[in-house]
């Protein structure tokens, strides 16, 4: 068996050479070139992907404008909340420059984590670790920037508003 | 608590009095949410790995910035969770039976990122790290299952404050550089090593062709 190319950090940390080398047969690799759109905002997405070789760019279109939010190089990932959430694709994503994906469809996913329970278990601690990380992150985002939490309904946020503007309009007042 | 009790049975601290409202509960994790893939048989032995405790309405089990290491299953009642921003409290949710707290910081230990009240009278079931790891590396069927579930929940609150986070981008305050922060997990990054070399090794055991109850 020729060694894989899948690099043995990220969402394969737990996964030694010898379980990287079988998932590796339960995906494809495949050269994507600079500017191709892999992803569409929207679209429904049900593939895992790793980083290969190159540098695959994430990016959202607001208003208008691309906003860059993220470089993913080899051994990141990216659709992996689509793989346990399906649902439609919240960014664009595209290479930077000639780069090198795997990618696993879910139905493969699920051959491999029934087939290898050990590796499997391995391979989700790893996606779990990822998603953890990019939860807290998130978080930290949603806190550092005061973003009422979206749970709310229209109502109440409305009314902290017009608490918080009430607040503010006290000291005019007097 | 007396030293011939029976092991095998799960942990309950503090069981006061079988006559009170919670004690008469048949203590069990409950197959919902998290942990709705998992097999009765998974879910009991999954269970003795961890503690249940019970805890009275206005108890906080954890607040904003305590350091949070544990997974928490509400087994019975009802707890909310929330923030303060700006001095203000707002409700996230309000969980009951079956729902998960802290199953991000089990793998990432750090400090709460929200509080939680227990609203009425409420059973917990919790376990720590430590204690994921050595279920994992002994029941490898039901640590999938369990993981599955995880991955699922996690998904789900990511996508979630992703939305939020992509609301507050078409707002024309938005900085677009900190949003970099949010997505990137650098490959190398593997946070604390308490799960390395869990399933490591070239045993051909570990990579054994079997069929488990795995299912996405």
């Amino acid at each position: 068996m020729s060694l894989s190319r899948l690099h043995p950090g990220g969402v394969l940390s737990f996964l030694d050479q010898e379980s990287i080398g079988v998932l590796d047969q339960y995906g494809t690799t495949m050269p994507v070139q600079a500017g191709q759109m892999l992803i569409q905002e929207g679209q429904v997405q049900i593939t895992l992907y790793v980083v290969v070789a190159g540098v695959i760019e994430v990016y959202r279109v607001a208003a208008g404008n691309e906003v860059h939010l993220a470089d993913l190089l080899p051994g990141d990932c990216f659709g992996e909340v689509s793989i346990f959430q399906p649902d439609v694709a919240s960014a664009h994503v595209r290479p930077k420059e000639p780069s090198e994906l795997w990618a696993m469809t879910t139905e493969n996913l699920q051959s491999f984590l029934g087939e290898y329970p050990h590796a499997g278990c391995a391979l989700m601690l790893g996606i779990n670790m990822l998603l953890s990380q990019r939860l807290a992150r998130a978080c930290e985002m949603i806190r550092n920037n005061s973003i009422v939490p979206g749970f709310l309904s229209v109502r109440k946020r409305l009314r902290a508003a017009q608490a918080k503007a009430a607040t503010q309009a006290l000291p005019t007042i007097r | 608590m007396n030293s011939n009790e029976n092991v095998s049975q799960p942990f309950v601290p503090d069981l006061p009095d079988q006559t009170e409202g919670w004690q008469q509960l048949d203590v069990g994790l409950p197959g919902l949410g998290i942990l709705s893939m998992m097999t009765p048989q998974s879910l009991a032995t999954l269970s003795q790995y961890g503690t249940y405790a019970p805890y009275k309405a206005g108890d906080v089990i954890f607040s904003e910035g305590d350091m949070q290491d544990k997974f928490y299953v509400v087994v019975d009642g009802l707890v909310e969770v929330y923030v303060t921003v700006d001095g203000q409290k707002f409700v996230l949710a309000q969980a009951d039976a079956g729902e998960c707290l802290g199953e991000s910081t089990l793998l990432e230990p750090a400090p709460a990122v929200n509080s939680v009240i227990v609203l009425q009278d409420a059973m917990l079931w919790s376990m720590d790290a430590m204690a994921l790891r050595t279920y994992l590396s002994k029941h490898v069927g039901g640590g999938g299952a369990l993981l599955m579930g995880m991955a699922q929940c996690l998904s789900q609150r990511l996508r979630n404050a992703n939305q939020q986070i992509m609301e507050h981008c078409n707002k024309p305050t938005f900085k677009a550089p900190s949003a970099v922060k949010a997505i990137h997990a650098p490959a190398e990054k593997k946070s604390s090593g308490l799960f390395s070399g869990l399933f490591g090794g070239s045993d051909s055991e570990k990579l054994a062709k079997i069929r488990t109850d795995i299912r996405l």
